[in-house]
């Protein structure tokens, strides 16, 4: 698996998380660990340790206010797209961002293809793990390929109607 | 017409460049067609029975001479000659080559016209009422809305992989043309003494296996938070519309399932919070949108003119054409002029390159460069002064477009059927032939009057059949075609869905049981009573024991 960063255009600074799975004890993993939704409600103290870094599995599906509790503690949620043509992920991030205030990590894993690169960055999405080196490049191939955009999204860049009137981003813009 | 600005012709070729790209990928190999699906999809390009279809949107139905020769240039280059005008008032090619989808992509973008979103699980052509600026009974124009929502759906970020596709129409008329309430979302712009202006939302209509009439939920949303409102029903829906079975995946399920309230709710919810983030922008941009569509310089005339006069009195064909072709418009002295594509006998919305170059030569001579789609699978030329007329119609002659069966018992609208559809289960267009040939007597037609005849050769409603006033379903039973028939839909303002009359007809059958009862109907009309109306006073008993007796 390869990660990319969509907003540098690279691995470099990105954390790989270990996923604990239902019977595994997280104590027996060092680094980062990447925690099921479920586990993660049954099992909170998990968050106890303030020195690692915590990620949170989450289907495209799940209701974001199960997140919230959680949410200052996670420095990653990644969001898991069953079938490419499954859209809720877009929707989740969206919220995440925009309605939760999170300002961490938000990945795009599973089912994700050059066709959702720059509707992924739009949504609030910061990193995407592929299966391999040719995926990678097609994301980047494919994050350039709009530059005009119609709507207000998560990213910064002018939609058209901002070019059209002269204005900026009211908003969003922090 | 919006007039295209470099932002827009930006967005559209760029879109061509990946799709070109990803069709040398499919053609090399290198893609699957599965995984190909997904981009054809979004760019119009089906695979069909024979081959593979282009569907080319036309925004709210408008269109002008150029742009209208150039769909003639692209039926004579790289299909048979011919094009076919949808129900979503677009046209779809059925025979270009996969290989020359990208070039016929850039024919258009010349124009300023594309393909995409005609097809796949997004927010499609955004349609309107086709008579939009040129009728007295609307609010406004509705079309600058219909664009800025264009704009704001196209390539939407978040709503690109919705559960199931999703249509959007807008009309500013309380007589609806544009069947709102038969849509995923309906827009009726009115205007409101204390509020001002600002859109009724209907949500969760549709017509396929499982027909709604759309419920309203909200009365009013002002026009500057309509996009905004239409993003919290599209989220809602994003988040919640069913994934698990691709026949209960449309808004309508969802809505029907929770209730049309639970759904106003949560989207209220999501309005709310929107709402503060909503600038001025949209006002801004919808303002500019207006002015870049050309408003025609109308002369100032007489309403009443006596060439028109003398030439009706002299012809009684063409009395007869203005008398059912032709409606009132909202200026002094103008009409606008319906183009009917349902030939008695003909292929319902089939058009040939050389009438599409001679309708668009007379849409820039006499009708303020304007020519229009309806959803009805007919043509428009919505601004033709009426000492014009004659020469029009002449010209309509010329072209083989004169037929005077507008809203008649022959302007079936049709899908394409098993003869060349993957899903369909039965012919629709041998039937719609053979209905209008046995309304091809003018006398019976006339007597006949207003009657909406739908065919749809599968439960997937292409055809409309629930909202006819005939309708008519093929099916497929143990390998033979047989024609369910329903009475009594309607998709106006006063929209509803067609009942089944009872057990189903062989495909001879059925043309001779839509002549029944229409005779049903003849016998029983009181003096100016149409066919629907005749049916809701009457109710279907007498029409059911004249198709299958008394026992």
């Amino acid at each position: 698996m390869e990660l990319l960063d969509l907003r540098r255009l690279s691995s470099a600074r990105l954390l790989s998380y270990s996923h604990v799975t239902a019977d595994d004890a997280v104590a027996d993993i060092t680094g980062p660990v990447l925690i099921d939704l479920d586990r993660l409600e049954g099992d909170p103290e998990v968050l106890d340790d303030q020195v690692r870094p915590i990620g949170l599995l989450a289907a495209g599906d799940a209701d974001s206010t199960r997140i919230v509790p959680f949410l200052s503690r996670l420095s990653l949620i990644a969001v898991q797209f069953p079938k490419f043509s499954d859209g809720r992920g877009f929707s989740l991030a969206y919220r995440l961002r925009r309605d939760h205030g999170f300002e961490g990590d938000i990945r795009a894993v599973g089912a994700v293809l050059g066709d959702h690169a720059d509707f992924l960055l739009r949504t609030g999405f910061s990193s995407v793990e592929l299966p391999n080196n040719a995926a990678v490049e097609t994301f980047k191939k494919r994050l350039d390929l709009y530059s005009i955009r119609y709507q207000d999204a998560h990213d910064l860049r002018p939609t058209a109607s901002e070019l059209r009137h002269g204005q900026s981003r009211g908003h969003l813009a922090s | 017409m919006y007039l295209y600005d470099e932002y827009d012709k930006s967005v559209v070729r760029q879109r061509i460049a990946d799709f070109r790209d990803a069709t040398e990928r499919r053609l090399s190999g290198v893609l699957s067609e599965e995984e190909f699906k997904l981009v054809r999809q979004m760019n119009g390009v089906y695979l069909q029975l024979h081959a593979y279809m282009l569907r080319v949107a036309i925004p709210y139905g408008s269109l002008n001479s150029r742009q209208l020769h150039r769909l003639a240039h692209i039926a004579r280059v790289y299909d048979k000659g011919y094009g076919h005008f949808t129900t979503r008032q677009n046209i779809q090619f059925n025979w270009p080559q996969l290989q020359q989808m990208p070039d016929i992509l850039e024919e258009l973008a010349g124009v300023d016209m594309h393909a995409i979103q005609t097809s796949g699980n997004v927010i499609r052509n955004i349609t309107a009422d086709h008579f939009a600026g040129a009728t007295a009974d609307e609010v406004d124009d509705p079309r600058p809305i219909a664009e800025l929502i264009r704009q704001w759906s196209t390539l939407h970020p978040e709503f690109s992989f919705l559960p199931r596709k999703f249509k959007i129409a807008v009309t500013a008329s309380a007589k609806d043309r544009t069947a709102v309430k038969f849509h995923d979302i309906g827009l009726v712009l009115h205007e409101d003494q204390t509020s001002g202006r600002g859109f009724k939302v209907y949500v969760g209509g549709g017509l396929g296996r499982t027909p709604f009439v759309g419920h309203k939920i909200r009365e009013f949303v002002p026009e500057a938070q309509l996009l905004a409102y239409i993003e919290a029903i599209l989220r809602t829906y994003n988040e919640l519309g069913r994934r698990d079975n691709a026949f209960k995946a449309r808004i309508k399920i969802l809505v029907h399932e929770m209730g049309a309230d639970a759904f106003g709710e949560l989207v209220e919810q999501e309005f709310s919070r929107i709402q503060p983030m909503v600038d001025d922008l949209p006002t801004k941009e919808l303002e500019r949108i207006r002015q870049r569509f050309i408003t025609p310089d109308f002369a100032d005339l007489s309403d009443t003119d006596l060439g028109l006069e003398r030439a009706k009195a002299e012809d009684p064909e063409f009395k007869r054409w203005v008398s059912r072709n032709c409606s009132t418009h909202k200026i002094p002295g103008y009409a606008i002029v319906g183009v009917s594509l349902k030939d008695h006998g003909a292929i319902p919305g089939d058009i040939t390159a050389e009438a599409m170059d001679q309708l668009a030569e007379l849409g820039k001579l006499y009708s303020h460069d304007e020519i229009r789609a309806t959803h009805e699978q007919n043509l428009v030329l919505p601004h033709v002064k009426k000492r014009d007329l004659y020469v029009v119609w002449r010209g309509l002659q010329a072209a083989g477009l004169a037929t005077t069966n507008l809203g008649q018992a022959s302007d079936i609208i049709s899908c394409p059927g098993l003869d060349y559809c993957v899903l369909a289960n039965a012919r629709s267009i041998p039937i719609a032939q053979a209905i209008a040939q046995r309304f091809a007597d003018r006398k019976r037609e006339d007597l006949v009057g207003a009657l909406k005849i739908r065919i749809s050769g599968c439960i997937n409603a292409c055809g409309h059949h629930h909202a006819g006033h005939i309708g008519i379903l093929g099916v497929d039973r143990k390998g033979e075609e047989m024609y369910q028939l329903s009475l009594g839909g309607s998709g106006a303002e006063d929209a509803a869905i067609s009942q089944s009359t009872g057990r189903g007809f062989d495909a001879d059958g059925i043309v001779d049981a839509v002549d029944t009862v229409v005779g049903i109907y003849l016998d029983h009309r009181h003096e100016g009573e149409n066919f629907l109306e005749a049916y809701r006073r009457i109710g279907p008993q007498p029409f059911k024991e004249a198709l299958y007796g008394t026992a």
